[in-house]
């Protein structure tokens, strides 16, 4: 790719229009993304949050990815990286691919049987690039509906540059019984920065998708700015999970957003590790009657990491329900803030939502502070709110240490419990990977 | 027995191996090892258990689950979970919990008799050498306190090598519990003793 070799070049108008001409999008497209830069040219910065004083985003060096970063086969793989994943116990072949490794995904065969599984049921996934290519007219009925262009810099820079990401549509009345996961086809190294991810259910249907996993991802890219849209029609059931472990020089600022219909019901499982910096609050604009959100939260942050995470719920209509869960981590001097918005609008009879945002430091350094905020324009909202920060009770390590337990034990158990919360909305396999990468967090 | 902030306590938690009790002179020793240097989790491992006056709770540990960890590593085994599962119900149902208590986390909402309970639980599992009791019989009605004894005095008939210290302000508890030797404690030290006719006698008003 000619981009590569030009480092030193500003963000612009031409690479955006190459982008699209490469990708053989359509003209809406095309102007979509020139409209976006545009946005994203005007748009200030964000004055809150994380210190974003280390990010240029119009270097174009920060997302765009070295050639020579690539590693073709395991071998060439740091030793560091390689032992992580041994001791995490992560599958060889998945391995191979979050190192970075260009080579065939081995369980390509695996995926061929489930994807059959899923069209015999009218479900489309894919990634999004070849959704707007094959199913262009649904695509362009949903995309960018929910987080515009202009609703922050960041969703605007993923709007002009966006690349792979899923697309999933749910026909109606079908239910699919497996997480469905998105990794399958994250065979590229460079794809998962500016991914742009759009799942549709309609009426009646239900998902799971899964997407990251515990793993770390060491991605050579300093900006992470992901942005995903949710549509739960009429009634459907949408659960979306998320385990990121992004390696420690990371900006991640990402934009989720789900809209949930009459009866509909979403929810955010968001898991944060790594990174050096993270802004991301998952969404959800309950927007018909009796629709139901929920989002559970789990952010560890460690030495010289910024977590600021939490949830957004806007109720705006009437018996709508939400709940969110937030649960900080803190060790070795890292930084988290809790920052929540839970919004009742004048039309939304009893709403009711609960919020509960818990911080453990696990030492002195560490700190971790909350924002949440409360915006009811409806009085008969019942809104409960609770929020802690506490550090690692001494008086728990001793009870646990004269039952026979080690220190480090000790100190894993009271740390899984913690997140617990978190940790039993989770598919199996990933509720043993987190306990595992909670342990060796907390050992080191 | 002894006056509220006798030392009571803070002795039964030093034989354990509390960190913030610290050992300023004198040894500690057990089955004839001075045991002084020796963390928690090791002392605990040799058979030592203390049941707390106010044992903590741990959000998002569920009973079973932490039983069976704790029974693993008094025992330095790895217990079937089919096995450990009758085992626990077995104890469990000695002491009338309900079965639902062993998937609920751990202390978490529970009544202070909830938590001796768990305290009593854990001693019959664990077959301890030395068992430190610390005001078990605080805070239970008496129906349950009949039901400790009657417990604690089962477990000594089936473990006759384990050796009780059991701490309280409950004369007739004490009676009840069959103690071999009485100690009254004050400011720190052992002010009197005797055997259990000791307990009937009029220097016990001293509590």
């Amino acid at each position: 790719m000619s981009l590569l070799s030009k480092k030193k070049k500003r963000l612009n108008k031409k690479m955006v229009v190459e982008l699209s001409d490469q990708k053989n999008e359509p003209g809406w497209m095309t102007d979509f993304r020139l409209n976006a830069l545009k946005i994203f040219e005007q748009m200030p910065m964000p004055s809150w949050g994380v210190d974003l004083l280390g990010l240029d985003p119009y270097d174009i060096t920060c997302y765009i990815k070295p050639a020579e970063k690539t590693w073709s086969s395991w071998q060439e793989v740091p030793e560091k990286i390689k032992q992580k994943f041994e001791s995490l116990g992560v599958p060889k072949a998945e391995r191979s691919f979050l190192a970075g490794v260009g080579a065939q995904y081995e369980s390509e065969m695996v995926y061929k049987n489930l994807k059959k599984q899923w069209q015999d049921q009218g479900v489309i996934f894919t990634d999004s690039s070849t959704g707007l290519r094959e199913h262009e007219k649904i695509f362009k009925d949903y995309f960018a509906t929910i987080v515009r262009p202009d609703d922050n810099k960041f969703a605007a820079l993923n709007s002009a540059l966006w690349s792979g990401g899923s697309f999933l549509f749910v026909p109606e009345g079908v239910q699919v019984e497996l997480p469905l996961q998105a990794y399958f086809w994250m065979n590229t190294p460079a794809m998962g920065q500016f991914e742009r991810t759009l799942i549709i259910a309609a009426p009646g249907s239900s998902v799971h998708y899964v997407e990251g996993c515990s793993a770390p991802v060491y991605n050579q890219n300093s900006l992470h700015s992901a942005v995903v849209e949710i549509s739960a029609l009429q009634n459907a059931k949408v659960r979306y999970t998320t385990i990121q472990n992004w390696s420690s020089d990371v900006y991640n600022l990402v934009t989720k957003r789900a809209v949930a219909k009459k009866g509909a019901t979403v929810q955010w499982v968001d898991g944060n590790f790594g990174a050096k910096a993270t802004m991301k609050y998952p969404c959800i604009v309950l927007e018909g009657d009796a629709s139901k959100g929920q989002i559970i939260s789990v952010a560890v942050s460690s030495k010289g990491q910024h977590q600021d995470s939490g949830g957004k719920i806007i109720h705006a209509a009437p018996n709508t329900t939400s709940n969110i869960v937030s649960k900080t981590l803190c060790k070795q001097g890292g930084k988290a803030t809790y920052r929540g918005l839970i919004k009742v609008c004048e039309a939304a009879e009893h709403a009711k939502s609960s919020v509960r945002c818990d911080a453990l430091l696990l030492d002195e350094q560490s700190c971790a502070d909350a924002k949440p905020k409360l915006d009811i324009a409806n009085p008969s909202a019942e809104i409960g709110h609770e929020a802690s920060v506490s550090s690692l009770n001494e008086e728990q390590l001793f009870y646990l240490q004269s039952r026979g337990l080690c220190p480090s034990k000790a100190r894993a158990l009271v740390v899984n419990g913690f997140i617990d919360a978190f940790v039993k909305e989770l598919p199996m396999e990933y509720a043993v990977e987190i306990n595992r990468l909670i342990a060796l967090e907390i050992d080191q | 027995m002894g006056h509220n902030g006798s030392g009571k306590t803070t002795l039964a938690r030093t034989i354990v191996g509390d960190s913030s009790c610290c050992v300023q002179k004198g040894d500690i020793f057990f089955g004839g090892e001075n045991i002084l240097s020796l963390c928690p989790d090791e002392r605990a491992c040799k058979g030592i258990f203390l049941a707390f006056q106010n044992p903590p709770a741990i959000e998002g540990l569920t009973v079973f689950s932490f039983l069976q960890q704790v029974y693993n590593a008094r025992f330095a085994t790895v217990i079937d979970v089919q096995d450990f599962r009758n085992l626990l119900y077995k104890h469990m149902d000695a002491l009338c919990i309900e079965k639902v208590f062993a998937f609920r986390d751990f202390n978490t909402g529970f009544s202070g008799g909830e938590k001796k309970r768990m305290e009593l639980l854990q001693l019959l599992l664990l077959k301890p050498k030395l068992a430190i009791l610390d005001e078990i019989d605080s805070g239970l009605d008496v129906d349950a306190q009949k039901l400790f004894v009657q417990s604690i005095l089962k477990f000594k008939k089936e473990n006759p090598s384990t050796v009780f210290l059991c701490i309280s302000h409950n004369q007739s508890f004490a009676q009840k519990l069959r103690a071999d030797v009485v100690h009254i404690f004050n400011n720190g030290s052992i002010v009197s003793s005797g055997d259990k006719t000791f307990l009937q006698k009029p220097q016990v008003g001293l509590l």
